[in-house]
């Protein structure tokens, strides 16, 4: 890979996560009905801000164009596949840290569900060999995003900085190791009710 | 009448300060930036700092204070190496349990203890600094203190490019419930991003 492709970052790992001010991804007490836990959708307003239903999806599915493939935990997976539906925005094959197998689940429009059981790495490894040249998410959960950063498997983090304060919820940025990790800021810009934050991990 | 505010260096991973033998590497990675500045140099009596948008911020959130909050444990800790003419030059109201006279000092500091809580800290605070601004000097539990009382206008985050993995996390004990908060401003520096935020009543 040459410096200019990561640069773009081509073949590129990417957490990708939005987090309130105080390091809360989902509020407390998720279960089926509260998927983003109590008070979390607030994470999620701002894809919404200023723009219609239809109108946010078409700005996420041009999002995930970028994207070659994407690594989500069991839990994400289970909370999401319902409310994703028969043709997901992601467009892209997704593999599923599971402890349990699953038959492949295949979706239309180029999404499908792959259950990996044997681990963060595996799924990493797995998730870039489908991707091509394109970017590799990690989209969650907080335990996926963990498990990664842990194991050093991130190349980027990008987190979409909510201007709130949820006192309570699940943290992305949690039993880590107490070596520091240090992180080069390499883009910060502002939108209605966001600030959007990519940082390189310094290796 | 001025504003309630503090700021306050945060790893990404939400801590402001380091536990036990972290303390001091902790507070050099997210402070460090601090004192190769040209206006905290030029307070401490040192020639030369960087003047360009880390300045510019560092500037802004130490101007226009006319009176500071401190928890007693930075206290205690900044009693000593502040000497006999400290930075502050403005009344400083320390919340304790422990009640003791106010002390004088040269320059127009004077350190005021106040054992009922953060919220006669904040009034008294403000009815000293008039105009002017009072600023939450720190640590986390002032900080937090003033949060939960719902006192704080505004804070500032100076957000440093690291996990640190451990630590003394800022916002912490904020109480139950959302706290919102609108976006006013971000400074972005090859080392570190400048938020500031106010808090939404």
């Amino acid at each position: 890979m040459t410096n200019s492709a990561a640069s773009e970052g081509w073949r590129n790992v990417v957490l990708e996560m939005s987090m309130s001010l105080d390091g809360f991804i989902a509020g407390p007490n998720i279960d089926m009905e509260q998927p983003m836990g109590e008070g979390g959708e607030r994470l999620h307003e701002w894809m919404f801000s200023g723009k219609t239903e239809r109108e946010a999806d078409v700005d996420e599915e041009q999002a995930f164009k970028s994207t070659g493939a994407i690594v989500m935990g069991r839990r994400t997976f289970d909370l999401g596949v319902g409310p994703w539906g028969e043709n997901p925005t992601f467009h892209a094959p997704c593999f599923v840290l599971s402890r349990d197998a699953h038959d492949t689940i295949t979706k239309a429009g180029g999404t499908t569900y792959s259950f990996v059981t044997d681990g963060a790495q595996s799924a990493v490894a797995q998730a870039r060999a489908a991707a091509g040249d394109k970017q590799i998410v990690v989209m969650g959960g907080a335990n996926t995003a963990q498990q990664c950063l842990r194991a050093g498997l991130l190349e980027e983090i990008q987190i979409h900085l909510v201007p709130v304060l949820l006192g309570d919820g699940t943290r992305l940025f949690d039993q880590l190791d107490p070596e520091h990790i240090e992180l080069d800021s390499t883009m910060v810009s502002t939108a209605p009710g966001v600030t959007h934050l990519r940082f390189r991990v310094v290796k | 009448m001025g504003s309630v505010r503090f700021a306050l260096a945060m790893s990404v991973d939400g801590f402001m300060g380091g536990v036990g033998e972290q303390a001091w590497p902790v507070h050099e990675r997210l402070l460090g930036w601090v004192h190769d500045q040209a206006a905290w140099r030029e307070r401490a009596g040192l020639d030369g700092g960087l003047t360009d948008g880390d300045n510019d911020v560092l500037k802004d959130v130490t101007a226009n204070v006319g009176a500071y909050v401190m928890g007693r444990r930075m206290f205690d800790f900044g009693e000593e190496p502040w000497g006999d003419n400290p930075p502050f030059q403005a009344p400083v109201f320390i919340l304790t349990h422990r009640a003791r006279e106010t002390v004088t000092k040269e320059g127009g500091t004077a350190y005021t203890f106040v054992t009922d809580g953060i919220e006669p800290a904040i009034i008294r605070a403000k009815a000293a600094a008039g105009e002017k601004d009072v600023r939450v000097e720190g640590g986390a539990s002032a900080a937090q203190q003033a949060l939960r009382a719902g006192l704080v206008d505004e804070f500032e985050i100076h957000l440093i490019p690291v996990l640190l993995g451990d630590g003394v996390r800022l916002f912490d004990q904020i109480g139950d419930g959302q706290i919102e908060l609108e976006c006013t401003r971000v400074v972005a520096s090859p080392r570190l991003t400048h938020l500031r935020f106010r808090v939404v009543k």
